[in-house]
């Protein structure tokens, strides 16, 4: 029986095939064919994000950014300073809920600066 | 040289410290993958280091774990509540700190969890310190050999398996033959006798019933303020169980660490051990003798190993630890007794026979010892017990052959009435630990055969007469005698003459 590949491993083919410049559905069609092989489709969900994790190591960033209201075109800029990233590709939502400020989700790390974050921490405080 | 403006250098400061704070704030992040019997499996925080902590966001609130299996793409953490409120899909997110417990004493007099909250409804515990759960032991040089007594009250541990402060001594023994009535004497004997060793009672998997019981009887004993108990149910997650005797040496160690004195009682390392196992296999870590896992004698030593007696550098505090293992009908050869009892210093055997015999505490003279207490036994009571435990040994010996005839010469005989003088002697009511004068002077007077003609029935009685008339008549001696220093000859021929006139009321 073939050894078990580790996802890790996987997503870091694909991230070095795809900053080698290789297009996307070249790079990911070997890996979905192992996935259909050896029975793993179910864990497709968490190769994205192995895959998204090891482009960000290469400065390739996806970040999801939530935020109550709209935001301006800055926010690219400012998220770009934080993470460090040589590319970033934004998927940005507005979520109501969170009364304020902005959310980031970028491979791994998370900026909370939403009020809705504040408020649940200083209620786990005083609990 | 190119002119270099360091004009607004405070303000680029700021600046990089602002920016440093930016980073901070990105938290590590992962995702629940599955959940179930208290283990979440992770995706993501490839920067968790072992035993850190995490925060699980539920929609009931937080949920704190702790990580224990890194593997290549997934993490095993144990939860440290329930896990009803856990989901697959849930976000986890890195605490970058380990396992903590506040310690101080601010806790003494409290029950607490593995986690220090309260659990006996006497308002919130403002202590100023934290004390890390899993904390390397102190090193060679950081100890010193054990020499100072640490009394348990019970004449007959004092007196033939000695325990010093820094020791560990294990007290194993079957279920129901009195192993927790030894360490509860203890802690109340270090109230009784004014040691000023505070006690620390860590329950695993201990019925609540019990240790409420406990509270109760160290309350009226006037105990408690001197203790802290760390108490965890049956019903508790295993991962509580599995903390609370590091979280209550923790506890423990701030007092060793303060130039004084504390007592560790884990009841017991049995119950610990098994919820270590089931904690390991929902881990799919791969079981090994008796279904533990491989590290389970590493699990008992590096928590055993944090008790010791600091060197006089480091300000001679000491943290004695009294652990209790419960075998299955006596056998010690078990996986977990064999390890245990190789790893401390000495252990006290409770047998059931004995209990049921009525002699108790039941301890048998034969498989218990005390490997590094001699050094350490007070002198006043070493100066009378030296041939106690080889005569009670022999006694016990000799007593199953003469079952077989009743023709026996004169020695054997009066070794055997003399063993049997012994071992009521030794018979010790629960919750009445002897001070050094009374086990001085109980060993002095059977020991020289003062009582042989006592008969074995009235013994405790005349032990009884002669204590109440030495503490009567000679106050000043006796409590010259409890300073534990070796008793002078006029205090011997004292002791010998107020026996011998107390042992008339009771002559056959």
């Amino acid at each position: 029986m073939a050894v078990r590949l580790s996802r890790r491993k996987m997503a870091a083919y694909v991230a070095d095939k795809l900053v080698a410049g290789t297009p996307v559905s070249e790079a990911l069609r070997e890996v979905a064919a192992y996935l259909q092989d050896s029975g793993r489709t179910r864990e497709q969900q968490l190769l994205v994000r192995d895959i998204e994790a090891e482009m960000a190591d290469r400065g390739v960033v996806v970040a999801d950014v939530a935020s109550a209201h709209p935001l301006d075109a800055s926010i690219t800029d400012q998220i770009k300073a934080m993470t460090g990233a040589k590319s970033l590709q934004l998927r940005q939502s507005v979520d109501e809920s969170l009364l304020g400020g902005i959310r980031v989700d970028i491979p791994g790390k998370r900026f909370d600066g939403t009020i809705r974050h504040k408020l649940n921490a200083l209620r786990a405080k005083q609990l | 040289m190119a002119d270099i403006a360091i004009t607004e250098l405070s303000q680029d400061l700021r600046a990089a410290i602002a920016g440093l704070e930016t980073s901070e704030n990105l938290d590590s992040v992962g995702i629940v993958t599955k959940i179930g019997d208290g283990v979440a499996w992770v995706h993501g925080l490839r920067s968790a280091g072992f035993s850190e902590m995490l925060e699980i966001e539920t929609k009931d609130g937080i949920v704190e774990a702790f990580a224990l299996n890194l593997m290549e793409d997934e993490i095993g953490a144990v939860l440290l509540g329930s896990d009803a409120s856990v989901s697959a899909g849930n976000t986890v997110r890195l605490k970058g700190t380990v396992l903590e417990v506040p310690v101080g004493p601010e806790l003494l007099g409290r029950v607490v969890d593995p986690l220090g909250r309260p659990l006996d409804g006497a308002g919130p515990i403002k202590t100023k310190l934290t004390g890390l759960v899993e904390r390397e032991a102190i090193g060679v040089m950081g100890r010193k050999s054990v020499h100072e007594p640490l009394m348990t009250g019970i004449m007959s541990i004092d007196s033939m398996f000695p325990i010093g402060r820094g020791q560990r001594e294990l007290i194993i023994g079957d279920r129901q033959t009195g192993k927790t009535a030894i360490a509860i004497d203890t802690m109340i004997n270090q109230a009784k006798q004014k040691t000023g060793v505070v006690n620390v009672y860590v329950a695993i998997g201990q019925k609540l019933s019990k240790v409420a019981r406990l509270v109760d009887r160290l309350k009226q004993e006037g105990v408690m303020d001197q203790t802290i108990i760390v108490a965890t149910g049956p019903s508790d997650p295993a991962s509580m169980l599995y903390l609370a005797p590091y979280a209550g040496t923790a506890m423990g160690e701030y007092f060793r660490d303060n130039k004084q004195h504390a007592l560790m009682i884990y009841d017991d390392l049995t119950k610990h051990a098994v919820a270590y196992r089931q904690m390991s296999l929902l881990l799919r870590r791969p079981p090994g003798r008796e279904a533990f896992p491989g590290d389970v004698f590493y699990l008992h030593s590096r928590l055993l190993e944090r008790s010791a007696k600091l060197s006089d550098d480091l300000g001679a505090g000491s943290l004695t630890a009294l652990p209790i293992i419960e075998t299955q009908a006596g056998d010690i050869s078990a996986y977990i007794p064999t390890n245990v009892i190789s790893i401390t210093d000495g252990q006290i055997f409770m047998e059931t026979d004995l209990f049921y015999q009525g002699i108790r505490p039941a301890i048998s003279a034969g498989l218990s010892v005390s490997r590094v207490g001699g050094a350490a036994q007070t002198k006043a009571v070493k100066s009378v017990s030296g041939h106690l435990k080889l005569g009670l040994s022999q006694f016990r010996e000799l007593a199953s052959f003469a079952q077989f005839g009743s023709d026996l010469d004169e020695e054997t005989k009066s070794q055997i009435e003399r063993g049997q003088r012994l071992t009521e002697l030794l018979k010790q009511v629960q919750y009445q630990p002897m001070s050094i004068w009374e086990q001085v002077a109980s060993i002095y007077a059977v020991t020289n055969g003062l009582f042989d003609k006592v008969s074995v029935a009235k013994i405790k009685d005349a032990q009884t007469a002669f204590l109440t008339r030495l503490w009567t008549d000679h106050k000043d001696d006796m409590r010259t005698l409890d300073k534990g220093d070796k008793p002078t000859d006029a205090t011997l021929k004292m002791l010998h003459k107020t026996a011998v006139s107390a042992a008339k009321g009771f002559e056959e």
